[in-house]
């Protein structure tokens, strides 16, 4: 790229040809004041503000949109360009309303602020009044003080793509306008809070989540990683440090998030100060033990009030308060009660994806070298384990192989099984950002998702299917000719295999099973084949079946076949749910390896183990979370340590889930909140939310990022890493002793080839991706495994399989097929999402969601309560009809504790990952009769 | 398709846009609501409601103001508001200045006393005013005698085959831009010619709004083979294959006379594949507009073409360089076209075209020889009414400066009417008699360019409804506001609307002292349906 010379302000500078003259005169140093501007949005040029002199032209150029030539004489500062801006800025303040909101609550109004600075009039005498709009649960819109910038246009539909701001009218009338000009908070916003992030003025302002925000001069920044799901998004929360409350939060710049949130992000940090925090250890008073709360005790009433939240009236009386000596001591009796009692093998424990690297770190360590088991497990085991299971067998490596953003340099993607925008919102921008720059997106799901609006093809195929889908993409792939020969011939194996199986998969039997044309598989199976880079993405529509593990395979096998591996822009990327699922897992939180998949039945590793804690250690790997909680019911499982899970609601078929926890002899659960879960417990140890400490998460892309400590924890609450440590030096292991974090995390990085190099003072404000032996120089690896991958040979293999099919197909007695999932405003079991205020507010109750050819002949329309009945329980909720899933099947998010969705579902698991089919089960659906309940 | 032209065909096929419809078209098209409203919004040929009978748009600007416009509108109004079948909108400049006070009913144009008269008496018969000319004008600058001899330079290029005389004889003969800008076209058509890019494209501009403008109309109306002519030219030139003609709805008349002229072209073998046999390939398309003065700046009828909003692009690039979708775009105006053919042949531009109207006896189109002064064209036009005395003239149309009657010597050319202090612009000549008031036409013609303001720059969006109101407000002290902010206008706003805003309104203050602007210093009250209040 060649340069450009030319002067600014009498400065020579060079700057590279097609360079902005904003961005130029930044170079000499020359501040030019502007409002429609903002690095992250492409340039517009209409608030022109950003107006310079260049010598010899007839007017002045707004430098934002105006390309630096050579030769040009520019003056940012000259008479002309000050009366311009004095005169711009007087016409913006003088249509202002008299009160900024944004000045009354983050003191931030850009226009306010340049009319200081310019010492201009304030005088305000607007030309009518426009309205206000307060509709939204998020935002206060005040279109009275809208200078037409753009800058939330472009916002919502250039960084987010959610497409639901534009203008409309024309002329001085002209105003911003939501879908149809409808009021905002009903309109297809997704509260995702960019539009008021970026806006200059009182327009678009954050209404602050329990209270108005405060001014930013008033309060304390802490840079922090988002709480929520694996894209980890860099966060910066303004602490009220004197209340102890985040008065707002905003996206902070990162090469994993730049800058975007999501509702949850923006809007739903309030969780951590709600009323309902445990603040005391309570030691159970009432036995025989059994659910205490109405919906734990069953889930098929009709429930009274939105909201969802535990009574605590209903479940307190059964405990008594403690103090943490006389609880842990406890715990640690009763713990070793058991283990002498009944043996090792009579312990478990079940950590948290949503705890970080250090807790995941030292619960596993608990449990293996104190406990004297491998019986511990994570929610891991719920979301990926297939994914993991189909990746460790084939190419060597659970983790992704590329980043979510790597799909920047893809001119094909494939997303599969993922609900992006409600579960990766941030990533699913990028997604958008990718087709609309005309990148081929391929969506396969059974339900019309919202991202299938972006897409260049749409698959919906039949609930079940993907393993034949598949199969039948590789079928044309091959056919055609469009298999990368030198890639299969370099870096992999057993290609045969695959080749042989899915030749019997045509695009016309492939059609039959899951009800795609025959020409459209063809069609996206040549466009997959001929894509220069492909990247893969999936959720847990494909790893949550009883073949979950098989649906991996066969996304594996087809990008394996295809050489989209290993280079940018293409590559293997399961979307991780938690923000944490990815460290958990790397942490060995997880029952067949230690730290770093160090497999517990090697004896190599199981002696290194052994070494490093100074214990002896279980040789047998452990059962995961489903095969526990049977262990429980059948009491071969008769104590447990629960840390930050809630299994009563995450789990398949509560009712087995019920009669596991209740059969333990001793239950000890650490949360924040009084779960469902706890209402099993013996004893409940309150802990800290993630933003009361510190400590680091790895994110679905492998950034290693490091949580600072927002809020001061309520009450006795106590750090999460120092109660592990507790228990264990009370049951008398003297190896975990650490005076912080840090240290925790120095152990466990020594312990792993991964995360090498890395410290809690490497990672700086946005993390490392791992493995980065070098961070003083480095971000870390993006693509993984251009070379060659991590097993014996260094070679890929291919592993074929074939359609089966899901565990309990629909009958006569149970027609529709039950499809589970997530929301976007809910978080899993909803312990957190329900007790933020915007996002219960916004999403309040429990529904399915049905198709109308399923609905009519019912008699139901969207807001009638139904029955949802499978063979293991029923739950009652209202419907939506929505068209979004097949005829045939119903989706229900399982966040609502009042419509427990698991009541419904099937425990069968896939045999490799044991994970269990959380997607697929046989229900009936009745509309209640209206004097029902 | 664009999402524009689907909501225009929805529009013709009922007559509005069903809501019903704008859904599907929503959902179908995967188009974002927000993205419909924008355009439904921003177009007032677009409309959400279904449309009643009968539909009168009557003018409200300047050259029917002067007719009697003001006091036959409120007749029309209360006419229509008597009947529950009848709409009655004040619009902008319909370019029926010749026929002023003038209105449409149902989308024919006719006076306002006529519209008045025909809804009196129930007729709404459509057929009555059929294309009923008498006698057709001898216009000096068709070369052809017959419609038999037509598109005779563009058979002799051809033959040639010589790509570059066309563009040496446009310099040869100084033609200027007609549509107001004046950029030289020879230089026009030579950069569009010489960029790397392909494929390229014609346009022409046939949107001429600007109140008291309407030669294109009769252009398009008594010669639109040589304005044909002139693109096909322009597309050999340049070597594009396609072309488009960018015409104002309300021109619905003289549409069907492009219509026959185009049907004549490509039945002569002047338009089309291998047209007179040299293998060279050339189509129009025709785009009506859907409705808007700034659309005919040439960017933002770049983004009505692409169907997007019609707002003004930033600038440069320039569309000879970047033009529509990305690529190198001749665009000239309809006289401009028309005069190609001659001066291919000539070399020199001999006459021009003058749209005369306000206070004059003969308002109308009228060709004059290069270089005559509006003291001719003025008495072509039967001289002023009733014999009253000159006070003032625009003599470029509304984005030019009013000139004084000392000025009636002037000559009608880009360089006189520059030192005179004015523009040739537009070639729209408005003219005011004695007793007229100044302050009260320009701000009636502010007023215009406040009610076609598309919104977009600050500028213009905020500094025409100022200018409108401090004009209004008529104070000595809100008039002194008018020319900082004129200078703010002019450096900022992004397109010629903004910039040119107040330069009539500027011209009077600053030109015409106090007891030289006429009237009785009542100022111009708001009009009715003028934009904002």
């Amino acid at each position: 790229m060649s340069e450009v010379t030319l002067t600014i302000d009498g400065v020579a500078v060079s700057v590279e040809e097609g360079t902005s003259l904003f961005d130029a005169a930044q170079k000499v140093g020359a501040e030019v004041p502007v409002l429609c501007h903002d690095p992250r949005l492409r340039p517009v040029g209409v608030c022109r503000m950003c107006v310079v002199e260049v010598e010899g032209e007839r007017t002045l150029a707004a430098s934002c949109v105006r390309t630096a030539e050579a030769d040009m004489v520019v003056h940012t500062t000259s008479e002309r360009v000050t009366h311009s801006r004095r005169g711009l800025t007087q016409l913006l303040s003088s249509e202002q309303p008299e009160e900024s909101a944004r000045e009354a609550t983050t003191g931030d109004d850009a226009l306010l602020a340049l009319a200081r600075e310019l010492d201009v009039d304030g005088e305000r005498h607007p030309s009518g009044a426009r309205p206000r709009d307060d509709s939204s649960a998020v935002i206060a819109v005040d279109h009275q003080a809208c200078i037409l910038c753009d800058r939330c246009i472009r916002a919502c539909n250039e960084v987010q793509h959610n497409d639901v701001l534009g203008r409309t009218g024309k002329g001085f009338e002209t105003r911003i306008a939501f879908d149809f000009d409808q009021p905002m908070g009903e309109s297809t916003c997704v509260s995702c809070g960019e539009c008021a992030a970026v806006c200059p003025t009182g327009a678009l302002v954050d209404k602050g989540v329990g209270e108005a925000p405060r001014p930013r001069a008033e309060l304390e920044a802490v840079d922090s990683v988002c709480p929520y799901c694996g894209v980890g998004c860099a966060i910066r929360y303004h602490r009220d440090t004197a209340n102890n409350r985040i008065s707002f939060a905003e996206g902070r710049d990162s090469f994993a998030s730049e800058s975007r949130l999501c509702v949850k992000g923006r809007y739903g940090y309030d969780y951590a100060t709600h009323a309902q925090r445990l603040t005391k250890p309570l030691i159970r008073v009432d036995y025989p033990k059994h659910g205490l709360s109405s919906e734990v005790r069953s889930s098929d009433r009709r429930h009274r009030k939105p909201g969802g939240l535990v009574d605590l009236e209903q479940v307190l009386p059964a405990f008594r308060e403690a103090s943490w000596d006389e609880a842990l001591d406890l715990v640690a009796a009763r713990l070793l009660e058991i283990k002498s009692e009944s043996g090792s093998g009579a312990l478990a424990g079940f950590g948290s994806a949503k705890c970080s690297n250090e807790e995941a770190y030292l619960f596993q360590k608990l449990v293996r070298a104190v406990f004297g088991t491998n019986n511990v497990d994570h929610c891991t085991r719920l979301c990926h384990a297939s994914s993991v299971s189909a990746l460790l067998q084939m190419i060597g490596s659970g983790a992704v192989t590329t980043t979510f953003g790597d799909i920047a340099n893809s001119d094909f993607a494939i997303v599969t099984g993922s609900n992006t925008t409600a579960n990766h919102p941030v990533a699913a921008t990028f997604f958008k950002q990718a087709a609309a720059r005309g990148a081929k997106l391929l969506v396969v799901n059974p339900i019309h998702i919202p991202l299938a609006d972006h897409a260049w093809r749409f698959c919906q195929i039949r609930p079940g299917s993907d393993v034949a889908f598949y199969n039948g993409m590789m079928h044309v792939v091959i056919a055609e000719g469009l298999v990368d020969r030198d890639y299969v011939e370099a870096h992999t194996t057993d290609f045969e295999r695959v080749s042989e199986t899915v030749e019997r998969y045509t695009p016309e039997v492939v059609s039959a099973i899951c009800g795609i044309a025959a020409e459209t598989i063809r069609e996206v199976a040549i466009e997959y084949g001929r894509a220069q880079a492909a990247i893969t993405f999936w959720g847990m529509g494909m790893s949550q079946h009883v073949h979950g593990t098989d649906n991996c395979r066969c996304i594996i096998s087809l990008c394996l076949m295809t050489g989209n591996i290993g280079r940018p822009g293409t590559g293997l990327h399961p979307l991780r749910g938690q923000n944490n699922v990815q460290g958990a897992s790397d942490a060995g939180l997880i029952p067949m390896s230690y730290p770093d998949y160090q497999p517990v039945i090697n004896d190599d590793a199981r002696q290194r183990f052994e070494a490093a804690w100074g214990a002896e250690l279980d040789p047998a790997t452990g059962l995961t979370t489903t095969e526990i909680i049977s262990a429980a019911r059948d009491g071969d499982i008769r104590g447990m340590y629960i840390l930050g899970e809630n299994p009563f609601l995450s789990d398949p078929n509560i009712n087995k889930v019920r009669e596991g926890l209740g059969n333990l002899d001793f239950l000890v659960v650490q949360d924040i909140f009084f779960t469902e879960t706890a209402e099993f417990a013996d004893v409940i140890l309150p802990a800290t939310s993630a933003l009361e400490k510190s400590g680091t998460f790895t994110n679905t892309d492998r950034r290693v990022q490091l949580g600072r400590p927002v809020l001061t924890p309520p009450g006795e609450a106590r750090l999460d890493w120092q109660i592990i440590c507790d228990i264990a030096k009370r049951m008398g292991y003297d190896a975990m002793q650490y005076e912080s974090a840090d240290d925790v995390f120095d152990e466990f990085v020594s312990l792993s080839r991964n995360y090498r190099g890395l410290a809690h003072d490497k990672l700086g404000l946005t993390g490392k991706l791992y493995p980065c032996p070098d961070p003083d120089h480095s971000d870390g690896t993006v693509v993984m495994f251009g070379g060659g991958f991590p097993t014996a040979d260094g070679r890929a293999r291919f592993v074929p399989a074939d359609h089966t099919g899901a565990d309990e197909l629909p009958d006569d007695e149970y027609p529709l097929i039950l499809v589970t999932g997530r929301i976007l405003e809910h978080w899993h079991t909803g312990v957190m999402t329900r007790r933020s205020k915007a996002l219960s507010t916004i999403e309040p109750e429990a529904f399915a969601s049905l198709h109308r050819r399923d609905a009519e002949p019912r008699g139901i329309v969207s807001g009638d309560w139904i029955e949802v009945r499978s063979r293991r329980g029923k739950i009652r909720l209202e419907a939506r009809v929505e068209d979004r899933t097949q005829p045939g099947s119903i989706f229900i998010p399982f966040h609502f504790r009042e419509a427990a969705a698991n009541i419904l579902t099937t425990d069968k698991l896939d045999p490799d990952g044991k994970i269990p089919e959380f997607k697929f089960c046989a229900v009936s659906v009745d509309r209640m009769s209206d004097d029902a309940g | 398709m664009t999402t524009l032209q689907v909501l225009l065909e929805l529009q013709a096929q009922h007559g509005y846009l069903p809501e019903a419809e704008l859904e599907r078209v929503c959902e179908e098209g995967r188009v974002p609501r927000a993205q419909v409203e924008a355009l439904v919004s921003f177009y007032p040929h677009l409309r959400r409601q279904p449309p009643p009978a009968h539909r009168v748009a009557a003018c409200r600007d300047l050259a029917c103001g002067l007719r009697g416009g003001d006091a036959v509108r409120a007749r029309l109004a209360a006419l229509c508001e008597a009947r529950t079948d009848t709409e009655y909108e004040p619009v902008s400049c319909l370019g029926r200045c010749d026929g002023a006070p003038a209105c449409t009913l149902d989308g024919i144009p006719m006076t306002i006393d006529e519209a008045c008269d025909r809804i009196e008496n129930g007729d709404f018969d459509s057929s009555a005013t059929a294309d009923a000319t008498a006698e057709e004008p001898r216009w000096q600058t068709d070369p052809y005698a017959t419609p038999a001899h037509h598109y005779g330079q563009l058979r002799s290029v051809l033959a040639s085959g010589d790509r570059r005389k066309a563009i040496e004889q446009l310099d040869a003969s100084g033609l200027r831009g007609m549509g107001g800008a004046g950029f030289p076209t020879g230089r026009k058509w030579a950069l569009v010619a010489e960029q790397p890019d392909s494929p390229r494209y014609v346009i022409c501009n046939a949107d001429e709004s600007e109140p008291g403008t309407f030669k294109d109309r009769e252009i398009l109306r008594s010669l639109p083979h040589l304005m044909l002519e002139g693109m096909v030219l322009a597309g050999h030139a340049i070597d594009s294959a396609k072309g488009w003609i960018y015409i104002r709805h309300e021109y619905e008349p003289e549409l069907g006379c492009l219509q026959r002229a185009l049907a004549a072209a490509r039945e002569a073998g002047a338009l089309g594949e291998n047209i007179f046999g040299s293998g060279f390939d050339f189509d129009i398309e025709v785009f009506v507009s859907p409705g808007g003065y700034v659309l005919g700046e040439e960017t933002a009828l770049l983004e009505v073409l692409e169907g997007r909003r019609g707002e003004p692009r930033n600038k440069p690039p320039y569309p000879g360089v970047v033009g529509l979708h990305g690529k190198p775009t001749l665009m000239n105006n309809v006289e401009s076209f028309a005069h190609v053919p001659r001066i291919v042949e000539t070399g020199r531009l001999d006459h021009k075209f003058f749209s005369i109207s306000g206070d004059v006896e003969e308002p109308g189109v009228h060709e004059l020889p290069v270089g005559a002064t509006f003291r001719e064209l003025l008495e072509r036009a039967g001289g002023i009414v009733d014999g009253a005395n000159l006070l003032a003239f625009l003599p470029g149309g509304a984005s030019t400066g009013f000139l004084s009657a000392e000025h009636i010597d002037v000559p009608m050319t880009f360089e006189a009417l520059r030192d005179a202090g004015s523009a040739l612009g537009s070639g729209a000549v408005l003219v005011l008699r004695e007793g007229r008031d100044l302050l009260e036409a320009s701000a009636n013609l502010t007023a215009f360019f406040r009610n076609e303001s598309c919104g977009k720059c600050v500028p213009c969006r905020i500094g025409c409804e100022h200018a409108v109101k401090a004009i209004e407000d008529g104070r000595p002290e809100a008039l002194a506001e008018l020319a900082p902010l004129r200078d703010v206008m002019v450096d900022t706003s992004i397109c010629g609307l903004g910039q040119a805003a107040l330069t009539p309104v500027m011209s009077v203050l600053d030109g015409f002292p106090e007891a030289e602007r006429g009237g009785s210093g009542a100022r111009a009250k708001e009009e009715d349906g003028g934009g904002a209040s």
